[in-house]
């Protein structure tokens, strides 16, 4: 903003010295004819330097008028104002300057000479009133024809101005009477140009259908103005005497401006009729174009990511007739503690190598955007202070401009498109793609929620799918025993767990019980889980001690697991006819034996399956054989159970479960479990358990 | 529950890793790092001092797991001391004093490296 400022102030100081230089310069070459009217002597190198003054001054006034004119005007209408404005004075001017007739001049030898001051005071300011209002007219009108401009706009109007100097500068030594067929050929030189630069209407196109009106109304208005203007400077009117008299290449000038102007407004006014007609369904194509079908493009893209933002680099290049067009989406990086990065998700006719000398970090450009979170728009790529630095390393373009995707204002990402023309991007189109990328936005913050909660149900759906799975490599039916009664029951703390227990019917009389824990939790436990079950199916009935199974299960496991992970197993086997049960274990919670009120821990010595090798395992691997009497509970368990914590973070523990046990040995198995369950979540004050927690009893019948 | 810190020490040739807080799946990638780290420069004698050790589950136990038979090959081990006696019951539950020596003391774990060494 105080650029800005200073920068105003510095263009109205320089225009107001332009304004002052132009009028000593005015001042000095009055003085020059009033002294040379008396004289009546050659000043030779002085007339020339007086010539000189004159076209110095209109420069000075050249230089002042652009100070105070619109930038970057767009609206067609105000510069019609403009010209207006300006016309209608000169012609007062000229009607207060025919009110009071001036004849104090005569013609002699091809030469103007005014006989008394006070003509020689209105000659000069009528001549520079006209010289000063074409410059107006001329200024104006090209600011029309340079709306949208094309490749060939700047070239034929630079034309049109070089013929126009030619033209003009041709007469700088003829005498105000005379005639010079080079400067007339000249003169229709530039006149031919001038037609070929009135075809430029592109403002037309853009306007409303009311503006359009409008548009028709000044241009019949200006038209006959500027045909008012010319007859004014008819070859024996007051105007064209002064001008002869003051200046020929000024003559030549405001008159080449004037037939200039009558052919512009005259186009003008036709060019404008004829748009009228289609005016207003132009009007409804352009709100369509920019908001009903792009938006529905949009939106029946968002179920693919990389498609929308193709779809939205794509059609920026539509709306806007961009060159080229590219994308920047926002990742936040969870790891780097709020840290923000890039990334370049679409592009189109430009390479990637290219955008980063763009955007790159060492450029104003996107820091702005994140700074202001408002559009930029680069008119001059090569002279733009942001952009001036790497105008060199890229090539092809001529403006730029940067549009930030907000959501909840929060900025998404950056949408950038370029024109290889400078000032490529006016306000209509700043609006378009501005619009346009609000939809973009929401389009694309839909897209990644969609695509974020699609992840999620998926993810969902699979542990579901998993969860069902485990349930039934788990949950089967009890065996009825005679003797001898049986409950298990598992809980993951996940969807799906590493705890796993099974029962076998290895023969008549013997019945297989085995509860594990798989090291880890959740998913990767869950994998060596139902591995597990599959060496227990596959592998008990052929085993005859527990021992001789706990070996061939560490076999298969050890070396085909992941180093870090390993299964504790016990593993018992009951003989219901003499009521004896083989145990071994492979580092998991020993047996809980109760027996005439007493508790016995059956803790066999065992190295948890997959962390060593046959040698050693084999080696310290025991079987204890238990006689379960009647009334007699075992429990097998997970450390779930005696892990489980209270909010002071103290564990369940054995001790407790003991107790527990010892408090409800009365009970059946599976009113035991349940005392045991409902023990733990009063101690926890939880409702479910956060580990993997299993409870395998089995007790043997009084009678 | 998540607090876990680590902290190394050297006493050469030895690296003493001393344990605080709870050694479970959610801080066991933390001393995973810090083993791996270790390795990378090669050191292989390791002492883990128990000391402050609260809790260890069966993640935490993996993460030795994971690096011993490494660390073995190349002439190193993993020794371990100052256990309480919560976390030497998860250790010998699994059969660990089997497969790793445990000492009381750090220092006699220290030296049972640095005579090895010197014979």
């Amino acid at each position: 903003m105080k650029l800005s400022i200073t920068q105003n102030i510095m263009t109205k100081i320089s225009g107001a010295v332009s304004l002052a230089v132009a009028g000593v310069l005015f001042l000095i070459v009055f003085f020059i004819d009033a002294v040379q009217k008396n004289l009546e002597i050659d000043f030779g190198l002085i007339v020339q330097l007086r010539n000189l003054f004159v076209v110095l001054t209109f420069v000075g006034i050249y230089l002042f008028i652009r100070t105070i004119m619109p930038k970057r005007s767009v609206q067609a209408l105000r510069l019609f104002g403009i010209i207006f404005i300006t016309i209608l004075s000169f012609l007062a001017v000229f009607l207060i300057l025919r009110l009071i007739s001036i004849d104090g001049y005569e013609a002699v030898e091809m030469q103007i000479t005014p006989t008394d001051y006070l003509t020689l005071l209105f000659f000069s300011l009528a001549s520079v009133i006209s010289g000063t209002a074409a410059i107006i007219f001329l200024y104006t009108i090209s600011q029309l024809i340079f709306f949208k401009r094309r490749k060939g706009t700047q070239r034929n109007f630079i034309i049109f101005l070089v013929l126009l100097g030619a033209a003009s500068l041709s007469t700088w030594n003829l005498q105000s009477l005379e005639k010079s067929t080079l400067s007339y050929i000249l003169f229709m030189g530039a006149v031919i140009a001038g037609i070929a630069n009135s075809f430029k209407f592109s403002w037309i196109v853009y306007l409303s259908k009311r503006e359009k009106m409008f548009s028709i109304g000044y241009s019949l208005l200006l038209f006959i103005l500027f045909i008012i203007f010319n007859v004014t400077l008819s070859e024996n009117g007051f105007i064209n005497k002064s001008l002869l008299y003051y200046s020929y290449p000024l003559q030549f000038f405001v008159r080449i401006v004037a037939i200039f102007s009558v052919i512009y407004f005259g186009m003008s006014f036709v060019v404008s009729l004829f748009h009228l007609p289609t005016a207003e369904a132009f009007d409804r194509k352009r709100i369509e174009l920019s908001s009903v079908q792009n938006l529905s493009k949009l939106i029946t893209r968002v179920f693919d990511f990389k498609d929308l933002v193709q779809t939205v680099t794509n059609l920026t290049i539509e709306v806007s007739e961009a060159r080229s067009a590219w994308l920047e989406i926002i990742r936040h990086d969870d790891a780097g503690g709020g840290t923000i990065r890039f990334e370049l998700v679409a592009h189109k006719n430009i390479m990637p190598a290219e955008i980063d000398l763009i955007t790159g970090d060492d450029t104003g450009l996107r820091r702005y955007s994140i700074e202001t979170k408002k559009v930029v728009v680069v008119d001059e790529f090569i002279r733009d202070r942001r952009t001036r630095n790497i105008a060199q390393s890229v090539r092809n373009i001529g403006s730029l401009i940067c549009v930030p995707l907000l959501s909840q204002n929060e900025l998404i990402g950056i949408l950038y498109a370029a024109k290889t023309i400078e000032y490529g991007f006016d306000e209509e189109d700043t609006a378009l793609i501005s619009t346009f990328a609000d939809n973009a936005s929401i389009a694309i913050e839909n897209s990644r929620l969609i695509e974020q909660s699609i992840k999620r149900e998926r993810l969902q759906q699979e542990l579901m799918v998993a969860q069902k799975v485990q349930k039934k490599l788990l949950s089967q039916t009890i065996p009825k025993l005679a003797g001898f009664e049986l409950d298990a029951f598992s809980s993951p703390a996940f969807e799906v767990g590493g705890d796993y227990y099974d029962i076998a019917i290895l023969g008549e009389k013997r019945i297989g019980i085995v509860v594990g824990d798989v090291s880890g939790k959740g998913v990767s436990a869950a994998f060596y889980m139902a591995e597990l079950k599959g060496i227990f199916q596959a592998l008990s009935k052929s085993c005859t001690s527990t021992t001789e199974f706990l070996i061939k299960a560490n076999n298969a496991l050890f070396g085909s697991i992941e180093k870090s992970a390993f299964i504790s197993l016990i593993y018992a086997i009951l003989n219901i006819e003499n009521a004896t049960l083989g145990l071994s274990r492979a580092g998991h919670c020993p047996m809980i034996h109760f027996q005439n009120g007493k508790v016995n821990l059956h803790k066999p010595t065992g190295i948890g399956l997959g962390l060593t090798g046959a040698s050693l395992f084999n080696e310290v691997i025991e079987e204890e054989s238990i006689s379960v009497g009647p009334g007699d509970i075992c429990v097998f368990y997970t450390d779930g159970v005696t892990e489980a914590r209270n909010p002071e973070g103290e564990e369940f523990g054995t001790e407790r479960l003991i107790g527990t046990i010892v408090n409800n040995s009365h009970l059946n198995p599976q009113e035991l479990r349940k005392a045991i369950l409902d023990d733990i979540t009063s101690y926890t004050g939880l409702d479910s358990f956060d580990d993997d927690l299993t409870i395998l009893i089995l007790k043997r019948n009084i009678a | 529950m998540t607090d876990f810190v680590i902290k190394v020490r050297n006493v050469e040739p030895v690296h003493v890793f001393e344990l605080k807080g709870y050694l479970d799946a959610h801080t066991a990638p933390k001393l995973e790092e810090t083993f791996q780290d270790l390795i990378d420069k090669g050191n292989h004698l390791i002492v883990v001092n128990c000391s402050n050790l609260s809790y260890i589950s069966s993640a935490g136990l993996g993460v030795f797991m994971a690096f011993v038979e490494d660390l073995r090959e190349k002439q190193g081990d993993i020794k371990f001391s100052n256990m309480t006696d919560k976390v030497f019951n998860v250790f010998d539950l699994l059969g660990f004093p089997l497969l790793y020596e445990i000492f009381k003391d750090e220092k006699e774990a220290v030296e049972k490296f640095t005579n090895a060494k010197n014979n």
